[in-house]
């Protein structure tokens, strides 16, 4: 059996050597061991440093500028302000449809039958959704902007002068738009690649005419993927601020802008952290209510 | 230093407070010896493994190596080769690295390691394929890596979870040859797991038959086939006939439906439930006149050298193989003469799970 | 099918061509934001690279965007560790606690961290900011980590463990390299999340510690700058390139690592 090719038994082999008093080891030991010492740097970091300062906005908001309710009682109250939740309801309203219409198709393609085409349209969603909101705010500017293409082109159709299409809730909506497809087509492509083509195809095999199997078969399965795109969207646009506030216009202001404006011109804290925490509230409660439902983890999945 | 007895004493692993994983399993295994574990999904063999390579720690009851405890020492401190079901080979290393990582471990010298995972390496067949990745070999490939890796460092003990279980059914058979051609060359304690029952059989010393948790029967294979101890056992390994029985006294046995059979192994008290095991092939198509008793047969299965009759004695299902030139014609509806030999019968008290 | 191709092409178009005015513009020799341009140079660059009031701040977010990575990623492996592998008391609220980041409006913590770091002294400081942005990073990160985390082979782990490695040794030469992958799309997430970061860089960064995106949203309020054409540019690219660097290197390591052998007789 012992060759000078083979194993020979050696008896230098037995018990590796680990040092038992070894720091790393201990180290080592105990890291693996226990769960406190791993969930406790990410946990005690965050307390300190995420949930005290959104303590700070919830008790300047009952004792800014005197102790009491009372910026809640004016805000709720106030018209002005009624308005902007009004207006930043409907923005946003807005843009989660236009999102979901023109997402669909794209995440259709992506996730299904077409290859080269849907290669190519996940590189431009990939692309886009890449693209800082700085960087499109700047492309906007340049297209709406009084000597813009759209300017150009409006002129030459005949439209002398070209209308003002720049800080307009409208330019703010189609910039929030174009900046919301790409989450919406991720959402929806993650669920739509998971649909079996057969089903469709068993539809088809049963007598169904192809919009009859897509609206009956497709549409439901994919349904989920559009409830966690909207879900998304709607909410960030709630708190969307750096688009709305370059590009829209300054008298049909979204919540996020005024709560800047709070900060940096009219220095109201109270107000400020009022405004913060019904924002908060809203969101969380869209959240809770999409979890309820659903489940927070179903639209964490990458 | 020479390699030491492996004990488990009373061993119990619980998850809660429901059955146990692990129920007081003891068991002696010595030096050199190939046993096998045996058993279906969930009857507690690997969590026994596991606990011997040090993953799992037992509820109550001890492990010895040699007479001292190793329940304490944690499994980089066990010196215990294993080998995965599912290779477990390192990703990013290639497979020489992956051989020599015990060694590495160990602080042993570029030259000899080079050395030991070459010779590793030949004696599993896959001396050229040292700079390879795993991802870039076959499951046959990996599967011996695995071994090789677990070898290398010279362990008295190495444990096998169902090694060959993701494998196709040559490749199978060829890795049981190479492990049985290993095991005997080095000469070091095996412990394989499986579920395959033509495996244990044809690779090990010993078979531990594993069954709830419990041990049922740890017995060499011909004797496990033969004399199985219980009726689970009876039915894992190797086909069979199970004849529900009361004994009588004096070793006869009263079969529902069949009459009085005479088994000569085991005498037991009147009245005690059993189990009579009469092993297909032990089975005599009889002259007509000579016979204990007449199969009404059901079915025939063919299987080119043999024939499988499968129908009823008495009430009883029975199964008979006969070999060919005498099964000539044989076909469902037909009566067919048996005899045995009363010593092939072999006795199995029920248990009292 | 053939609409539906005609139509998703419409809306890829409405989505890619806003995104490649940006370059083109930004070598624009107009003053103002005429499109197309009557004339091209290279003036914008020239000017964006030599004005410290651009240069501070870009080198200022690369400084925070690596510091951001290093914090990041010490608190969410050690996270993801405690999330995939171990039960306890409050595991639930734990992860919880580590999604709120993605949860709470960025205007909000802008003005929690305005306040709170206000009383700390930390407002117009590096500091204030790597720990903000640290925060946005943690929820990404920890997604990412524990993802990979479960579908780790545990085998791999316990091989290692049999084969003599103590606990230590077995993350750094085994577990850490697996996850390796994972950790670095992580990096890179949070770098880039780092990098993009506006809101809260407007409220708490100061002059000498600005941004690259403070800079560039305070330009856009105040003057129609045209270099903020090149620092919209370069932004545009190095996000680009820092996405394709991970792509290129899995296909360069493809190319090297050559077809499957050939079967070797058993």
């Amino acid at each position: 059996m012992n060759d000078a090719t083979s194993l020979q038994r050696d008896t230098t082999l037995a018990k590796p050597a680990a040092p038992n008093g070894n720091l790393w080891y201990r180290l080592g030991t105990a890291l693996a061991k226990g769960p406190a010492p791993l969930y406790l740097p990410a946990a005690l970091f965050l307390l300190a440093f995420f949930i005290v300062p959104l303590g700070y906005v919830l008790v300047m908001s009952v004792t800014e500028p005197k102790a009491g309710l009372g910026n809640f009682t004016y805000l709720l109250s106030s018209r002005h302000f009624f308005g902007v939740l009004l207006e930043t309801f409907k923005t946003a309203a807005i843009v989660t449809l236009c999102s979901v219409l023109l997402g669909y198709p794209l995440a259709y393609l992506a996730a299904g039958p077409a290859r080269r085409l849907g290669g190519v349209l996940l590189a431009i969603i990939a692309l886009s959704f890449w693209t800082s909101f700085l960087v499109r705010t700047y492309a906007w500017m340049v297209i709406f902007g009084r000597q813009g293409p759209l300017s150009q082109l409006l002129a030459t159709l005949g439209w002398t002068p070209p209308p003002k299409m720049l800080f307009t809730s409208f330019s703010a909506t189609v910039a929030m738009t174009h900046a919301m497809v790409p989450f919406m087509v991720m959402a929806m492509y993650a669920v739509m690649k998971r649909i079996d083509a057969r089903y469709v195809r068993a539809a088809q095999s049963l007598g169904a005419h192809p919009l009859r199997a897509f609206t009956t078969v497709y549409l439901p399965l994919s349904l989920p993927g559009v409830v966690n795109g909207c879900t998304l969207v709607f909410i960030t646009c709630l708190g969307f601020y750096v688009m709305p506030v370059l590009l829209g216009s300054p008298n049909q202001q979204m919540i996020s802008g005024v709560i800047g404006d709070q900060i940096e011109q009219v220095l109201d804290f109270g107000a400020a952290s009022a405004m913060s925490v019904i924002l908060l509230v809203i969101t969380v409660a869209l959240f809770w209510l999409y979890h309820r439902f659903i489940g927070l983890d179903r639209l964490w999945r990458k | 230093m020479p390699a030491h007895p492996l004990t488990l004493h009373n061993v119990v692993k619980r998850y809660d407070n429901l059955q146990p994983a692990v129920d007081n399993v003891s068991l002696q295994i010595e030096p050199g010896e190939f046993v096998s574990f045996l058993g279906p999904s969930g009857s507690g063999k690997t969590t026994t493994l596991m606990m011997i390579a040090g993953f799992q720690q037992p509820t109550s009851g001890d492990i010895r190596i040699g007479g001292r405890a190793i329940d304490q020492v944690p499994p980089h401190a066990r010196n215990i080769g294993v080998v995965f079901q599912n290779y477990a080979l390192f990703p990013h290393m290639s497979v020489a690295d992956n051989v020599g990582f015990a060694l590495r471990m160990r602080g042993v010298a570029k030259a000899e390691k080079a050395r030991k995972v070459g010779a590793a390496l030949e004696m599993v067949g896959l001396g050229q394929l040292a700079g390879r990745r795993p991802a870039e070999l076959s499951g046959g490939q990996q599967q011996r890596v695995a071994l090789a890796r677990a070898l290398v460092f010279e362990p008295d003990l190495i444990l096998l979870d169902e090694p060959l279980g993701a494998l196709d059914k040559n490749m199978r058979e060829h890795m049981q040859v190479e492990l049985k051609r290993i095991h005997q060359e080095l000469g070091v304690t095996m412990i394989y797991v499986t579920h395959d029952q033509t495996e244990a059989m044809t690779m090990s010393d010993r078979i531990a038959v594993f069954n709830h948790g419990r041990i049922e029967q740890i017995a060499a294979p011909q004797e496990m086939y033969l004399r199985p101890a219980t009726r689970f056992v009876a039915s894992f390994v190797g086909d069979n006939n199970l004849l529900a029985a009361t004994s009588l006294g004096n070793g006869q046995y009263r079969v529902d439906g069949l009459g009085d059979l005479h088994a000569g192994d085991l005498a037991l008290p009147a009245g005690s439930n059993v189990d009579l095991l009469l092993r297909p092939e032990m089975i005599r198509v009889a002259e007509p006149g000579a016979a204990h008793g007449t199969l009404q047969v059901e079915a025939a299965v063919n299987y080119g050298d043999s024939v499988l009759a499968i129908g009823k004695l008495g009430s009883n299902p029975l199964r008979v193989r006969i070999p060919g030139p005498q099964a000539r014609g044989l076909e469902a509806g037909q009566c067919l003469p048996l005899h045995w030999q009363a010593n092939d019968i072999h006795v199995i008290p029920a248990l009292h799970a | 099918m053939r609409t539906l191709t005609f139509l998703a092409t419409l809306i890829a178009l409405f989505i890619a061509v806003p995104l490649l005015i940006v370059v083109p513009m930004s070598f624009s020799a107009n003053a103002s934001l005429q499109f197309p341009p009557s004339a091209y140079w290279l003036g914008n660059y020239r000017h964006f690279f030599s004005d410290i009031n651009w240069m501070q701040p870009l080198f200022n977010s690369l400084a925070i965007g690596a510091a951001t990575v290093v914090l990041t990623l010490l608190l969410a492996i050690p996270a993801s560790f405690a999330l995939v592998r171990h039960h306890f008391v409050g595991r639930g609220a734990f992860n919880l606690l580590l999604m709120l980041p993605m949860i709470v409006p960025q205007i909000v913590m802008a003005l929690g961290y305005y306040m709170y770091f206000g009383s700390l002294g930390l407002t117009q400081s590096f500091t204030g900011i790597i720990i903000a942005h640290t925060c946005l990073g943690i929820p990404v990160a920890t997604l990412i980590i524990t993802a990979a985390l479960k579908s780790f082979d545990n085998n791999l782990e316990r091989a290692a463990s049999s084969l003599g490695a103590t606990p230590l040794a077995t993350f750094r030469l085994v577990t850490f390299p697996v996850l390796r992958p994972a950790v670095l799309v992580a990096a890179l997430f949070s770098f880039i999340q780092s990098f993009d970061e506006t809101v809260i860089a407007v409220f708490i960064s100061g002059r000498d510690t600005a941004t690259l995106p403070r800079q560039m949203f305070n330009s856009f309020r105040m003057e129609a700058d045209p270099v903020i054409s090149a620092a919209s540019s370069f932004l545009f690219i190095m996000v680009l390139a820092c996405m394709l660097v991970p792509l290129a290197a899995r296909l360069t390591k493809r190319a090297t690592r050559g077809s499957l052998p050939a079967q070797v007789a058993h």
